[in-house]
């Protein structure tokens, strides 16, 4: 089996808000003093492929796929670090994700996909960190004609047939897919597991492929269906904290709720 | 009125058939677009013995109720219900779609905008209709940055933030029509099978509704942390909440998530503690009347847009500040 999972380079989410800086003219943010990183629900979805790899025990590879105007190479190097069997990654200016929308990324994905070849599960997160769309995974489905499933908590294959569990409004449900498909994969998956030393150190003699949007025959033809007309800074109002203190955390703790009851907040 | 060009929502309902509330506020965003733009009001609702619900939507000053009623309908099938949306789209050419930004409206959403081949933001906090065209907000970047869209195809494809729009006014024999819709499905739409739904019971109130939420973030530095916590909650008859770190963790089950990629509340009192107060999250609570902040590192930002706070140890904050309401109550 093989699995393609395609993971987004961004700007660090958890950042502080004077990092992320506009560029009103241009439209794109430009992040300021904070690494990229593998977006976190990329990072769901390459645990679990590595979580089906280890179940179907070398029967099974991982495709890392990224793709962006300028990708680091060091912040790939994680994904093959821990467990990922090849990086295939599509660098162009062409792919700058401030100027592509979900139509242009499910369709330069697809290209992508399709110069890969050989394909039994692609896996996604359930939204990138950076633009937040959450579509890429069902459009990527929708042009390579395969079915796709959102939200999913816990994969599995059995039988060449793949066990999804998507979350529900107060639940889950149990689906089951043919091959190939598109999974979405939830946050409830689980937390990327972490590489050792060694493995950080042979990641770096694992299979790299740099292709471009020629390679994989994508070109970009027409408008975008979705525009950016304007970006901007929210305005978060500041309060004004009253900080209560005392003697002991203990006393602080009293006083709080006497000065809510003051104040008839509780 | 003719129904072509309407502005129409798709409609979420409970196990009871009731509509849901972030539907109401979608209706309430839709009439003000439609008032705007100078169309109707449509809503859709898919699913088995839908008539009740479909006349209850009459009420919210819709103009035209397209109904798919139908027992292979009866559970959300994301491949069948795109398939019915798709065939309604395509026969009343509506000029935008609303759905409701969660877990069904989120599946459908992109599954009819690739199928349509037209454009769709998600979690749309803002509407207005400028030079005769939808512009819609959203927060990017971790809720760090706003961006303005607009979408250049029909129809604009919406889904919209809970608790960012007022609801409909419920308004009593409105003139609405039903329009029944039977002829839509398709089961050469179906490739994933359902095999099972779970539904997990919940106990106490919901971070949805409830009027006090107490949360916990990385400061709380364990599962069992969350107990003194969830002890709070009790107390209070909050519900207990979480930032995302602690459900990455797995110190508190991912419902309990508040923020951008978790619920986004709004209550009277919302208790943080050990929440260092990232954007994404703040994004997801700023809404709450009264927020108080406990936290030891007195440079956190979530001390910047709360209206209390203590500095401190919270392991030796709760049980005297708990004990402290338990005894004034009394």
């Amino acid at each position: 089996m093989r699995i393609i999972v395609c993971i987004k380079q961004v700007p660090d989410p958890e950042g502080p808000p004077s990092s992320f800086v506009v560029d009103p003219i241009l439209k794109r943010v430009e992040p300021r003093g904070i690494p990229p990183v593998l977006s976190i629900f990329d990072e769901n979805a390459l645990e679990a492929a590595l979580r089906l790899k280890d179940e179907m025990k070398g029967e099974c590879t991982v495709t890392v796929l990224t793709m962006g105007r300028k990708i680091s190479d060091a912040v790939m190097l994680k994904s093959l670090a821990v467990g990922a069997d090849e990086l295939v990654k599509v660098e162009d200016e062409a792919l700058d994700s401030a100027n592509l929308d979900s139509f242009r990324t499910a369709g330069a994905l697809s290209c992508a996909i399709r110069a890969i070849g050989h394909y039994d599960l692609i896996l996604v997160g359930r939204q990138a960190a950076d633009w937040n769309a959450g579509q890429t995974g069902i459009g990527v489905a929708m042009m390579l004609g395969i079915p796709v499933i959102t939200m999913a908590r816990k994969i599995s294959k059995r039988d060449n047939e793949l066990y999804v569990e998507r979350l529900i409004p107060g639940g889950y449900e149990v689906l089951k897919s043919p091959l190939p498909a598109v999974v979405m994969v939830s946050n409830e998956i689980g937390q990327l597991r972490y590489p050792t030393v060694i493995q950080r150190r042979e990641a770096k003699n694992k299979p790299n492929t740099a292709l471009n949007a020629a390679k994989i025959n994508y070109s970009v033809s027409g408008g975008n269906k979705v525009v950016i007309k304007k970006l901007y800074a929210p305005d978060v109002k500041k309060r004004n904290c009253t900080i209560i203190a005392g003697n002991t955390f203990e006393e602080a703790g009293k006083k709080l709720a006497e000065r809510l009851r003051a104040d008839s907040v509780l | 009125m003719d129904s072509r060009n309407d502005i129409i929502v798709y409609a979420e309902y409970n196990e009871k058939k009731e509509i849901d509330r972030l539907t109401l506020e979608c209706l309430g965003a839709g009439r003000r677009l439609a008032d705007d733009w100078g169309c109707g009001l449509g809503a859709v609702i898919i699913g088995d013995n839908m008539s009740g619900p479909a006349n209850e939507l009459i009420n919210y000053s819709v103009d035209h109720v397209y109904m798919a009623d139908s027992p292979v309908l009866k559970e959300f099938h994301p491949e069948l219900y795109c398939g019915v949306m798709e065939k309604l789209c395509r026969k009343i050419e509506p000029r935008a779609v609303l759905f409701g930004n969660t877990l069904p409206g989120l599946d459908l959403a992109p599954r009819v905008s690739f199928t349509l081949d037209t454009g769709l933001v998600t979690d749309c906090v803002a509407m207005r209709i400028e030079e005769g065209r939808v512009v819609l907000s959203k927060p990017v970047y971790s809720g760090n940055v706003i961006a303005e869209y607009t979408i250049e195809s029909k129809p604009a494809i919406i889904t919209v933030r809970a608790k960012t729009q007022e609801k409909a006014q419920r308004c009593d024999a409105y003139d609405g029509k039903m329009i029944p819709i039977p002829e839509m499905i398709d089961a050469k739409d179906v490739t994933v099978q359902v095999l099972e739904r779970v539904l997990e019971s919940e106990e106490g109130p919901q971070l949805d509704d409830a009027e006090i939420i107490v949360a916990g973030g990385r400061g709380i530095g364990s599962r069992e942390g969350f107990g003194l916590l969830a002890d709070l909650a009790k107390t209070l008859g909050a519900a207990l909440g979480a930032s995302r770190p602690p459900c990455d963790l797995g110190w508190i089950n991912a419902k309990a998530q508040v923020g951008q990629t978790g619920e986004i509340v709004g209550p009277s009192i919302y208790i943080a503690v050990g929440i260092s107060g990232s954007t994404q999250h703040i994004v997801g609570m700023y809404a709450s009347r009264t927020i108080i902040a406990i936290n030891k590192d007195a440079q956190a930002p979530i001390f910047d847009i709360a209206d209390y706070g203590i500095v401190g140890n919270y392991e030796e904050i709760i049980p005297s500040f708990s004990n402290a309401l338990v005894a004034e109550s009394i």
